[in-house]
Formats: C-alpha cells, sequence, structure tokens
C-alpha cells in the first residue's frame, strides 16, 4: 500500500461471495421495512425520491465513487475531488450471519454485516475506487486492514479525546493524509474553491434539517422520524446534492403547511444510542406503532448527522481542512472518545427544548462503547426525573414482539406526563 | 425666543452627564430583573427625577457646576435614548416604535447640515463636507446603525459600523465641521505645518492642551494633520498624567493645580467610559485595528495562511508592549525636568515619547494624505537612537502583525491593554450556555485573539477574558443556536443563531 497503513507482505487474496441468496433476504428485508412505512399515515409527497437513494445506490456515468463509513469522515473531501460518496455500513440483518461466518459472532452486528456486504459481488463497495472508515472503535480500527484487501482503504485516525486545543492541527493533518490518499486513488486533485462549495452545500443542509425539526417539534405529526432518517440517510449516499436540497425545501415547505386535522397529545420521546441505519428502523418502529412521537434524536445517522453544520472564516485549504475537522470529529457525538460530554448534553438540551417526556436509548449488541455510557446517562436522567428505557437489541427482526411489550409499557408510562 | 430655549437646554443638561450613563447602566440589571412594564417605567422615571434633583444641587456651587459642565457630552444622550433602547428594548412589533425616534433623529440630523449649509455668507457657494454639529452627527450615526442593524447580518453591521467610525474618527478633523466658519478656522490650522500639534520632529517641550475631558479607548492620533474631531486616545492621558509638574502643583502654581485637575478629571471619565464599552471599543471602533482588519481582509481574500502565535510568543508579545508603555511613561515623567535643549540627564528626550514610537501616528496621516503625509522620522539624538529604531520597529511589527497574524497587534498594544482593565466585571460580558456547547472549537478558530477560553470553559457561564475584543465572531460562527451570546447589564444582547449566512 502506498499509503503505509497496512502491512503488505501479508495481504491476502479476497475471496468474494457469491450474491445469491443474501442478496435475495437483504431484499426482503428492505421490502419490509418499505411495507410497514407505507402504513405511516401522513408522508411527504415526495418520499420516493429519497427512498430511491437508500439501497444500490447507482454511480454516476462517468464518476469515480469513494466508500466511507461514519459519520466523522467528512463527505465535503470527496466532493471536491468530483467523487461521489457512498455509504457503506450496513444496516441489513440478511447480511449478520454471513458476517459472522467470515469474521466472528462476537464483532457487532454493523460491522460483520458490511464486510460481508462488501465482499458479496456486485456490491456497493466493489465498485468504489477506494474506500476509508475512520478508527471509532476497535472493529473498524481492525476492519479497515481486511478491507484494504479487497479495496484500497484509508483509515482515518481520530484523536483519543475532543480537545480542539490540543489535537486540532493533528486532526486536520489527518484529514490531509486522506485527502492525499484519494488524490493517488481517485487520480484527480483538490482545489479548494470545490471544498468551499461542498462546504457550503452542507450548510445548506444543516439549516433545512434544523427548520424541519422545529417544524416537527411543534407539530410531530407532521412527519414520521422514520421518514426523516430515510431523508437524512438519502444524503448519505452522493452527499446533500443540488437535486437532494430541492426536495428537502419541498418537504419542509409540506411540514410547514401541515395542520393535524385533530389535536393529538401523544408522549414525545428522543432516541439516543447506535447508529440506526437503513433498512433495520426496528426501534423507531416500534416507538412510532406504539403511540410515541420520536420529536429528536443524538443518533449519528439520524438528523444528529445533519444538525452541525461546519462554520468557517477563513477559506485557505488549511482553514477549511480545519473547520471540517472541527465539524466531523470535534463535534461529533460518538462515544468512541474518552470522554462524551457532547452527547449527554446534546440530549438533556432536546429533552428541554422539545418538551420531550421520555428518553429511549437503543444499543446496538457487541457495542461496547454505547453500552458503557448507558451507566453515567441513565443515572443522569435520574436525577433529572426524566423517564428512561434502554433498548438492548441487534439488527434480527426476531425480538421485535418481546421488545414491543417493553416498549410499550414505556410509552404507556409517558402518557401521564404527556397530558400535563 | 433664544433665552427659553436656552432654558431648555439648560433644563436638559444633566441628561448629558456621563454620571447618568453610569447610574443607569448600574440600576439596569436590577430593574430589569424585578420590574416589568409600567412599574419599569415609574423607576425610570423617579431615577431620572432623582438624578436631575443631584445634579442640581452640584451645580448650585459654580466651581462644581464649572466641572460637570466640561465632562457632559451630548455623546451620553444619545447612548441614553438610542443605542441602550436598541441594546435592550425587546424586539418585538413595539420596537418599531421606538424607531420613530432615531428615524427622526436621522431626518434632525440631515435638516441640520442643511441649516448649517444655509448659513454659510454669500458669496461662499461651494462644497465645505458636512458642516453639522457633533452633536447632531452622534445622533445622526447611532440613529442611522440603530436603524439598519435589523436589516443585517452581525458580520455586515460590524463592518458597517467600523467603516463609519474609521471615516468619522480618521477624516473627521477636516470633514465634519461645526459650521462654515469653523471649516475656514480649520484650513488655517492645517495651513499652518503641524500647529499647535507635537509633530514626531518636534524639538521644544511645549505642552498645549485643548482641555477637554473626554479620551475616547482608542483614537486615530490626534497629533496627524487632522486631528482634533475628537480628543486623543488613553495613552495619551496616560503620558499628560506622568508630565504633570508635581514640583509645581505642590508649589501652589495655579496653572499646573488646573492642569492637573483636568487631567484628573478625564481620567475619572475615561474609567467610566471603559467601564461601560470594556474592549467592544477595540472590536468595532479602534480605527488602527480597522485599518489592520483591512490588510487581514485581503490576506483571507488571497486565502493566505495566518501565522498562529504559541503561547509563549503571545506572551512575549503581550510583556513587550507592557514594558514599552512602562519605559515611555518614566521618560514622560522626566519631561518637567528637561532642559531648555530638551536633555536631561544628558539624554535627549521629546514630549508624548510614548506617541513617538507608536504606528498610530506614522499610519493616521498616511490614511488621510497619502505616503507624502508620512512624517519625518526622528533623527539619532534624541535618546541616542531609541525613537528611530523604535518608530521603525513598531511599525513593521504593526503592519506585519496585522497582515499575518489576524490581531496579534492588539495583544500588544498598550491602549487596548488599558481599555481591558473592565472586560471582566464591566458592563459587557459574553456568555456561554455551556449545555449547548458541542465542543467543535469553531469559536477558538476564528477568534483573532487567539483565545481558547470560550472555547474550553465548560463550568462558568462567564466567558468573557482580558484579551477579549468583543468582536463577537465567535458568537456569530457558533454553530449551536443560543450557546454564545454578549450580555450588557447583565441582560441578553445577542446570541449565536446559525442561518447559513454568517
Amino acid at each position: 500500500m502506498m499509503t503505509g497503513q497496512y502491512d503488505d507482505r501479508y495481504r491476502l487474496e479476497p475471496q468474494l461471495r457469491p450474491a445469491g441468496s443474501d442478496a435475495d433476504r437483504a431484499a426482503l428485508m428492505e421490502s419490509r421495512q418499505r411495507q410497514l412505512m407505507a402504513d405511516i399515515p401522513v408522508r411527504p409527497s415526495n418520499i420516493g425520491w429519497f427512498e430511491a437513494f437508500l439501497a444500490k445506490p447507482a454511480i454516476p456515468e462517468g464518476a469515480k465513487a469513494v466508500g466511507y463509513f461514519c459519520q466523522v469522515i467528512p463527505l465535503e473531501i470527496i466532493c471536491a475531488f468530483g467523487a461521489v460518496p457512498l455509504r457503506i455500513d450496513c444496516g441489513n440483518s440478511a447480511y449478520v450471519q454471513p458476517g459472522e461466518e467470515l469474521l466472528s459472532a462476537d464483532v457487532c452486528p454493523l460491522a460483520k454485516a458490511s464486510f460481508a456486504q462488501a465482499l458479496s459481488a456486485d456490491s456497493t463497495a466493489g465498485k468504489c475506487a477506494c474506500l476509508v472508515l475512520p478508527s471509532s472503535c476497535d472493529a473498524k480500527r481492525k476492519l479497515g486492514e481486511v478491507l484494504a484487501d479487497f479495496r484500497p482503504t484509508f483509515t482515518l485516525n481520530l484523536p483519543p479525546e475532543q480537545d480542539y486545543a490540543r489535537y486540532g492541527d493533528w486532526a486536520a493533518g489527518e484529514l490531509e493524509r486522506m485527502a492525499e490518499f484519494f488524490a493517488q486513488h481517485l487520480g484527480a486533485k483538490l482545489s479548494s474553491s470545490a471544498l468551499l462549495s461542498a462546504v457550503r452545500q452542507s450548510q445548506r443542509a444543516s439549516v433545512l434539517i434544523r427548520e424541519i425539526l422545529t417544524l416537527r417539534s411543534a407539530s410531530p405529526a407532521a412527519m414520521s422520524s422514520r421518514d426523516l432518517f430515510a431523508i437524512v440517510q438519502s444524503s448519505f449516499n452522493g452527499a446533500p446534492s443540488k437535486e437532494w436540497l430541492q426536495n428537502v425545501e419541498r418537504v419542509r415547505d409540506e411540514v410547514a403547511a401541515y395542520r393535524p386535522p385533530r389535536e393529538v397529545k401523544r408522549p414525545r420521546v428522543i432516541i439516543t444510542g447506535a447508529p440506526l441505519i437503513w433498512p433495520n428502523f426496528k426501534v423507531l418502529n416500534l416507538l412510532e406503532e406504539s403511540g410515541a412521537y420520536v420529536v429528536g434524536d443524538t443518533i449519528c445517522t439520524g438528523s444528529q448527522s445533519l444538525y452541525d453544520p461546519p462554520t468557517f472564516h477563513e477559506t485557505s485549504r488549511k482553514a477549511l481542512m480545519r473547520a471540517l475537522a472541527q465539524r466531523y470529529i470535534f463535534a461529533s457525538p460518538c462515544p468512541c472518545f474518552v470522554s462524551q460530554g457532547t452527547r449527554m448534553s446534546r440530549i438533556l438540551d432536546l429533552v428541554e427544548e422539545n418538551k420531550a417526556d421520555g428518553v429511549v436509548h437503543y444499543g446496538l449488541r457487541l457495542c461496547q462503547l454505547f453500552d458503557m455510557e448507558v451507566y453515567r446517562l441513565s443515572r443522569l436522567l435520574k436525577e433529572r426525573n426524566i423517564p428512561f428505557l434502554n433498548v438492548h437489541t441487534d439488527y434480527s427482526p426476531e425480538d421485535s414482539e418481546q421488545l414491543r411489550i417493553r416498549v410499550e409499557a414505556f410509552v404507556e408510562t409517558l402518557h401521564g406526563r404527556a397530558a400535563k | 425666543m433664544q433665552s427659553a430655549l436656552d432654558g431648555v437646554l439648560r433644563f436638559l443638561e444633566p441628561l448629558t452627564s456621563p454620571f447618568l450613563a453610569l447610574l443607569v447602566c448600574l440600576l439596569l440589571p436590577s430593574l430589569a430583573v424585578r420590574f416589568s412594564g409600567r412599574k419599569l417605567a415609574l423607576a425610570l422615571l423617579l431615577l431620572a427625577v432623582s438624578f436631575f434633583g443631584a445634579y442640581e444641587l452640584a451645580a448650585a456651587s459654580d466651581s462644581a457646576h464649572r466641572w460637570l459642565i466640561a465632562l457632559n457630552t451630548p455623546l451620553v444622550t444619545v447612548f441614553l435614548f438610542v443605542i441602550l433602547p436598541a441594546l435592550h428594548l425587546p424586539r418585538n412589533r413595539y420596537y418599531k416604535l421606538f424607531l420613530l425616534l432615531p428615524a427622526a433623529l436621522v431626518v434632525a440630523g440631515i435638516a441640520a447640515i442643511f441649516v448649517a449649509y444655509a448659513t454659510v455668507p454669500d458669496g461662499k457657494d461651494g462644497f465645505y463636507w458636512l458642516l453639522i454639529r457633533p452633536a447632531f452627527l452622534m445622533g445622526l450615526v447611532a440613529s442611522a446603525l440603530v436603524l439598519v442593524q435589523p436589516f443585517l447580518t452581525m458580520k455586515v453591521f460590524r463592518r458597517a459600523m467600523r467603516i463609519s467610525l474609521f471615516a468619522i474618527l480618521i477624516y473627521g478633523g477636516f470633514a465634519l465641521r461645526q459650521d462654515y466658519l469653523d471649516y475656514q478656522q480649520m484650513l488655517d490650522h492645517r495651513a499652518k505645518t503641524q500647529g499647535g500639534v507635537v509633530a514626531l520632529t518636534e524639538t521644544r517641550p511645549v505642552t498645549q492642551n485643548d482641555n477637554r475631558m473626554t479620551y475616547l479607548p482608542s483614537a486615530p492620533c490626534r497629533f496627524s494633520a487632522d486631528g482634533g474631531y475628537v480628543q486623543g486616545c488613553n495613552m495619551e492621558l496616560l503620558q499628560r498624567i506622568a508630565m504633570l509638574d508635581v514640583a509645581k502643583t505642590v508649589g501652589g502654581d495655579p496653572a499646573a493645580i488646573s492642569n492637573m485637575a483636568i487631567v484628573l478629571a478625564a481620567l475619572l471619565m475615561f474609567m467610566v467610559i471603559v467601564f461601560l464599552t470594556a474592549r467592544i471599543t477595540c472590536g468595532w471602533l479602534c480605527p488602527l485595528s480597522t485599518m489592520g482588519s483591512a490588510l487581514d481582509y485581503v490576506r483571507r481574500k488571497l486565502r493566505l495562511p495566518y501565522f498562529k502565535p504559541s503561547p509563549a510568543v503571545r506572551s512575549g508579545v503581550f510583556y513587550s508592549g507592557l514594558g514599552l508603555a512602562g519605559l515611555t511613561l518614566l521618560m514622560a515623567k522626566l519631561v518637567p525636568s528637561l532642559d531648555a535643549n530638551g536633555y536631561v540627564l544628558g539624554c535627549k528626550i521629546p514630549i508624548y515619547p510614548f506617541c513617538k514610537i507608536c504606528p498610530g501616528q506614522q499610519v493616521c496621516p498616511v490614511a488621510t494624505q497619502g505616503l507624502a503625509g508620512y512624517p519625518p522620522l526622528p533623527s539619532s539624538e534624541w535618546a541616542w537612537g531609541f525613537f528611530k529604531v523604535f518608530t521603525l520597529l513598531l511599525l513593521v511589527f504593526f503592519l506585519l502583525a496585522f497582515i499575518a497574524a489576524r490581531r496579534l497587534w492588539c495583544l500588544f498594544c498598550p491602549m487596548g491593554m488599558l481599555s481591558g482593565i473592565f472586560n471582566r466585571g464591566g458592563m459587557f460580558a459574553l456568555a456561554k450556555a455551556s449545555g449547548k456547547c458541542n465542543r467543535c472549537g469553531a469559536c477558538a478558530e476564528v477568534c483573532p485573539m487567539g483565545i481558547d477560553k470560550v472555547r474550553s470553559e465548560m463550568q462558568n457561564s462567564d466567558v468573557s477574558s482580558y484579551d477579549c475584543v468583543l468582536c463577537l465572531r465567535c458568537v456569530e460562527k457558533c454553530p449551536r443556536n443560543g450557546c454564545l451570546s454578549l450580555t450588557h447589564c447583565g441582560r441578553k444582547i445577542t446570541e449565536s443563531r446559525f442561518t447559513g449566512k454568517q
């Protein structure tokens, strides 16, 4: 490898998996989720446009694609190279089993499924010129090396602490290193004016998402949180493009124009925790089907991912890289850092701002980072008398009905608070 | 008619007293918290009545009245009736009602210009810049800014304010005169090369004071050709204090005693101003920093990186500024002992020694007159070349610091150091709601003074610091709504709000 991140002497020949039954089951999971969401009473009229981007995104003719994991990779840099960013972390339970066979059963479902999906023939990752992922947890730190056998891969090192004074320049340097890697594998140059226009584009996305969140908070029935997640996640493939922004503007106008036929008081909850990746919206399905409004989230694949814009004052390449490091690394609510006050603050702030009645934590099985934070979170919320439910589960739909009983019971206890 | 007008003006005189402004600001926090609506109006009325009473009581003594008048400035009236309400009134639909007042003041200001032109003697038709009385001008500018503020982003508003104040402070000396007569006097004054002011090459120790009391925390150099529209800066005041002839004063010399009284009154006035404004004068008013920011703007537009000084360099810069200011103030202390040739202990020292090395004296004339206005350098005989070397050294540092290191100069600037004494504990404060902070560090990144406290402070809500020039760039750039805010007298004036238009 040219970047010298992995030891070339022990590279292995990639063993691709035939498409076959995995892909069929994956398609089934997706269509099942689509069906569930078709029952949502009020939906944006153009939701179909967004759904088309969720799985198997098309790469435009002649364009190169970069596959990426996680919310800490600045898509602006990929776009500035003229490439299309495609999200390759997988939320489809169909790939968990094959992933277990390839890696290990004791790795988190996200890492297993993503690896199996990447290695299946005709996968999105296979069409990418190169892949990039952050060292945001142990699984991802090692996933880069195994993926590197298959496609050129870059592991973006993250600072251990979100201390901008200490690690700001270092993190911007790591982003520069990533840009060098892209330059090698995309055969393109990074221009700072392209970077600037990409940054402006994502600022626009933030403004729109914030407007929608404010409108939804005032009138949650105007739009389902699952549709919001679908809209947000559609931007992960191709970054917030002009068409995406236009379509979101339309959604915003529809949400603003929505008038509920009658006033309904339902419990309002904030959801936090591990990434919910299409088509694994299991917890959102359960919450909404149990009669709760999900009015806010700190989920890195939900509205949180677009909530914070990159802000810049200077437009030199160095300054823009620092602005991206600030937004993607130092403002990240990921629990992979030594201390994570941002997420706690955000949860408490969301509860206050949205007058939420409770907080639901989605713990992904085998993800220690989120699990360890539940200790602090649950006690902080208890001190403040905010009801809390920890839903600990994986991708498989099998435990849905057991969870439904717990979620329904929790939502039931919130009704009293909501009526006030 | 005239006597009736004088009577009204005499009655309203307390409204121009800086002590009223101070009193109102000190009482505002408690007023704002405890009362609302009618009670607030009643409290303000009571306050006004008692202040008017106290003022008249003090004015009953002739000598006290003389001092009170000397300290009065129409700026206080503008502050009380235009700026303060604009800062504190809630922005609801009634705010538009308040805006009628500044609108009327703008109309009055424009009318005043026409009236002044109408009184130009016959046969003298022509263009004499803006003939307007200072009180009208202050009302006009403040009102215009208050009127446009709701339509501008903070960035554009700050730029508008800095440019208009720059124009007034730098070009006001000749572009803004009271009337035609005053304009002619100014032209005569200019014709007499540097008459009455101290040039860089001044050799004779003459102190010529115009006995005004209002020293601005940061100002254009009044020693430049068109200086005189406003009083000089706080360093000029400090040098005047240092140059007081203690022996003569103790000896009972009436001129020396009067000089000391004037200087001490000016110091009191300066303290009031600094308590009310803190270093917001550095960020929004100082013409030197406006010139520097223009250089900085060019660098940014060229997408060039800037030099980020380490903490050691920063404190080095700070202490060299402090050291140089201290050294030149010590020299000023020697001024009363100068002999007829300007020597003391074999060393030739100019009056106003700090001004001799300050870049303000070099860049302000260039801003008004072009390169031709650059004053000749002091020759090597002055303190064995100290003044020649440091004049050049500081000019180079001034330019380099602004071109390549944002506001590194402002860490060095003794004017700014002095203005910052009430940065904490004064009327303005920078506040942070740490629960809304996402720790991204945008505030630390955009801070032209290189302050990290706004980012790192997570316990206390007060994030003001001594170096802060209150430019509010952090508030403007903070991506979390309501996280950072500026408070005045304990009330929130503005807060961070991401709109994508910053």
